[in-house]
């Protein structure tokens, strides 16, 4: 077996795993960095498109936890993770919300304050920015619904950065991790291993010391190889990083606190367009529920469109005539529930469940009746019920019938955003990393992705990813 | 084990028209729907397979011949049954062919 060696093995290339692999380069250590998907350039496929799912997503895009009702989710798997594919939107953590974490979990050395000067950092190094010209028509639909109903609303930054073109018209970058922060880890000396999947830690005493993984050669067999170590930085993300620390034989509070924010989908009729393509998905987004609820756009392209209309060919062309007046929109809910996350007997996969809780189950409703309410203020003359067979709506009065219209038996419930699944803080009753990531009962294993994150933040985790793993390096790297 | 015939049934019972005139391309929605579930986690996987299989063999109970070899319209009975079943992954099985399938399909017509 093939034996590799380095002083500091992350494994992962999200934001989380990206940011740690970089620091640790920069501070002079020898580092690699291990993926478990491709390397693929980042507009290797169109966003939201089937090849992006196959290239960029975990099992092509087909992941569910299980539940009643089951709540799709997708997870990156490429280097860069999830942000090669995902909206990118930048929002700072609410400061009432890192409060109540640092309280609860007991959290030393944490909060707003704490966090601002390495959000700062991050942007500064990733670039976040608005856009430099007129939202899209999807964006103003929102906006003005929103005016109209007398509540807040704001534009969301993304790590996006644009350009004009000398025919005055604009181009889009995304500032993914294979676009930012790898490059930088590289050229300080960080190696990156992509298409190796790291299989399990191995451990002696309570110390990890070596990982066994596998690496996918070109005619899809696998050759399996050591990697040894000083230190290892788990961030496979809130799933893939459980998994392997149970595997491990770590399982003291891992896996056990699962969180997401469920969504769901409407799509809207206007009598104009409002559906052009526009870098990705629109960017306003309804704040005055927030952190209980998110409002916003969806990505819209026809094929999306389609999937949420529904029928028979016949009838959904019909329906996509005019496509470019139709657009589709969501709410997400800041999730009460809880789930697990453990590996399936027999099958060797993660088995993830996620019990939605009811309160979730009347915000969902809430935000549908005001999201209708909004879009009919914006002018809107359909709103398409989020159920198979249910009438559409035509009008504002009828907004009232989205209130609880879901159930667990007929909702159809999706997640972007995992957390929590190895909490951080020193409450030792419900922990299982301490204020910095380091996983209790191992001297050299540290934790540095969403799954740290105590409780569903209520916002794009993003932000708080990356400047809870910058935190997180710098403290080890004085200690 | 080959699902792709009862794939396909489910295409045409879920996308095809009654009467209509769209045309939709059923075989390569089929085929990318095949690589979808083969891509699925592998427990999902196995679940998935054992359901087309019941699902198939449901149409035996119900008339006589196995869905995959029943009219559309007999299709669409069939899948508007399990759709409205008491037990969640039956309805899950149809919901995930619905969307995916209607997703896939207008991609590639999209593409075209």
């Amino acid at each position: 077996m093939r034996r590799l060696h380095c002083e500091v093995l992350v494994v992962g290339s999200g934001p989380g795993g990206s940011t740690s692999a970089w620091m640790y380069a920069e501070s002079g250590k020898d580092v690699m960095l291990v993926e478990e998907g491709r390397n693929l350039a980042v507009n290797s496929s169109e966003d939201h498109s089937l090849q992006q799912m196959d290239e960029k997503w975990r099992s092509g895009g087909v992941t569910a936890a299980l539940g009643s009702p089951k709540v799709t989710y997708i997870e990156g798997k490429c280097v860069g993770g999830a942000s090669e594919s995902n909206a990118g939107l930048y929002h700072p953590p609410l400061s009432d919300g890192l409060e109540a974490w640092a309280r609860d979990f007991q959290i030393a050395d944490f909060g707003a304050d704490e966090l601002a000067p390495h959000l700062a950092a991050v942007v500064q190094e990733i670039g976040v920015s608005k856009r430099p010209f007129a939202y899209s028509p999807a964006s103003q639909a929102l906006a003005c619904g929103s005016e109209a109903m007398g509540w807040k609303w704001t534009e969301i930054e993304r790590f996006w950065r644009y350009s004009q073109r000398d025919d005055g018209g604009w181009d889009g970058h995304r500032r993914s991790m294979s676009e930012t922060l790898i490059p930088k880890a590289i050229a300080a000396g960080c190696r990156l291993q992509s298409d190796t999947r790291v299989d399990r830690l191995l451990r002696r005493g309570g110390r990890a010391v070596g990982a066994i993984a596998f690496v996918r050669r070109e005619d899809g067999s696998e050759e399996k190889i050591q990697i040894d170590f000083e230190r290892v930085v788990v961030c496979a993300g809130a799933v893939q990083t459980p998994r392997l620390l149970r595997k491990s034989g770590w399982i003291h509070n891992i896996g056990n606190s699962l969180t997401m924010n469920p969504m769901v989908r409407i799509v809207a009729r206007f009598p104009e367009r409002v559906n052009v393509p526009s870098f990705g998905v629109p960017v306003v987004q309804i704040e005055e529920f927030k952190p209980t609820m998110t409002i916003g756009c969806s990505y819209s392209a026809p094929p999306h469109l389609a999937m949420w209309l529904e029928g028979a060919a016949d009838d959904v062309r019909r329906k996509l005539e005019d496509w470019h007046n139709l657009a589709v929109f969501y709410v997400k809910v800041c999730g009460r529930g809880r789930g697990s996350v453990r590996t399936m007997p027999i099958f060797g996969d993660s088995l993830v469940r996620y019990k939605t809780h009811a309160d979730d189950f009347a915000h969902l409703g809430e935000g549908l009746f005001r999201l209708a309410s909004a879009l009919f203020a914006a002018g809107a003359t359909e709103v398409h019920s989020p159920l198979p067979g249910m009438p559409h709506l035509k009008e504002s009065s009828q907004a009232e019938r989205l209130r609880r219209i879901l159930t667990p038996q007929n909702s159809s419930l999706s997640a972007i955003h995992l957390h929590s699944t190895v909490p951080m803080g020193e409450n030792p009753d419900v922990c299982a990393a301490d204020s910095h990531g380091r996983l209790f009962g191992a001297e050299n294993v540290t934790v540095n992705d969403s799954s740290l994150l105590p409780t569903s933040p209520g916002v794009n985790p993003q932000g708080t990813i990356l400047a809870i793993a910058r935190r997180n390096i710098l403290r080890i790297l004085d200690a | 084990m080959r699902v792709d015939f009862i794939v396909q049934g489910l295409v045409e019972g879920l996308l095809v028209s009654s009467g209509g005139e769209a045309v939709i391309p059923v075989e390569q929605t089929t085929s990318i729907l095949v690589r979808k579930v083969d891509h699925m986690p592998r427990f999902m996987r196995f679940g998935m397979y054992v359901l087309l299989v019941l699902f198939d063999l449901y149409g035996v109970l119900r008339n006589g011949r196995r869905f995959r070899s029943q009219s559309v319209e007999q299709k669409r009975k069939r899948i508007e049954e399990w759709s409205r079943s008491p037990l969640g992954p039956c309805r899950d099985m149809v919901e995930f062919f619905r969307k995916m399938g209607t997703f896939v399909c207008w991609s590639l017509l999209e593409e075209e």
